[in-house]
């Protein structure tokens, strides 16, 4: 049985209840003023009362359980979507367009290397022949 | 003619299943995240094509494969055969599948000629009693007793 048959079902025994409470209070509403009328129902009256307090109940832990579940699966979701994107984008970071993304900061890191070692060797050629020997 | 969507975010999935489920008698749309197959569930829809059934992998971007069932199942109030195709065969899995409505969640890696089997069962109309019971997995066995 899942949640929304359990929901249904609670409901459906609170409507039954209701209406076997209001069926005695009708019934048995012209003889009430005598004594013994309250001897046989007020016992009945506390049981009812004990249902409907036990379904109140059931209701609300059956409504917690839902919200629950509800956030089990939202975050389970979210965890999916998580997984799959990461996997996307390792997926693409290795196609070719992906690879050059990646690693063009490196390349241009060792060319500006090799550029900025040629200008300065460069310079320290031309002050070396600049100084008198 | 009958139609499927195949909803899978791995392109060689999802060419693997088109390769192998789409034929003369049966067209296939196919599509690589979740809000797609949203959108073209409802492009199906409003163009009076329905699809016969819908494959949709659990895990996608944008929407997952249970979140593309629930759209279906609680806003489009539709009962249009779905599977959940999942890799993940955890109690998880299967509770999430039958909370979101889906028709039945099959375990990925599968068989694909089992696959194909159950798929046509489904559109064939069989009452799941008598889907083909090989298992499509042997983790399917497990997980389906």
């Amino acid at each position: 049985m899942d949640n929304k048959e359990l929901w249904e079902k609670l409901s459906e025994l609170s409507t039954q209840v209701a209406t076997l409470r209001k069926e005695m209070e009708l019934r048995f509403d012209s003889v009430a003023p005598r004594g013994w009328v309250h001897d046989v129902l007020d016992p009945i009256k506390q049981s009812i009362s004990k249902i409907e307090n036990a379904i109140a109940s059931q209701s609300a832990t059956v409504g917690d359980l839902a919200e629950k579940m509800k956030m089990m699966f939202e975050s389970h979701d979210a965890f999916l979507k998580e997984k799959a994107e990461s996997e996307r984008e390792q997926l693409k970071s290795q196609t070719w367009s992906g690879l050059i993304k990646k690693y063009a900061p490196v390349v241009l890191f060792i060319l500006s290397l090799f550029t900025l070692f040629g200008v300065l060797r460069v310079w320290i050629e031309s002050l070396m022949k600049a100084v008198p020997r | 003619m009958k139609r499927i969507l195949l909803a899978e975010d791995d392109p060689d999935i999802l060419y693997m299943l088109q390769k192998l489920l789409c034929s003369e008698a049966i067209t296939c749309d196919a599509v690589l995240d979740g809000q797609a197959a949203i959108s073209a569930y409802d492009k199906a829809v409003y163009e009076d094509r329905p699809y016969d059934l819908l494959t949709l992998d659990a895990a996608m971007p944008l929407k997952t494969g249970y979140e593309v069932t629930e759209y279906i199942r609680k806003k489009r109030s539709d009962d249009v055969p779905i599977v959940i195709v999942t890799a993940h065969t955890e109690p998880l899995a299967k509770a999430h599948a039958d909370y979101a409505g889906a028709t039945d969640w099959w375990p990925k890696p599968f068989e694909p000629h089992e696959f194909k089997r159950r798929v046509l069962d489904i559109l064939s109309g069989k009452p799941r009693q008598e889907w083909s019971t090989s298992g499509l997995s042997k983790r399917d066995e497990v997980s389906h007793g």
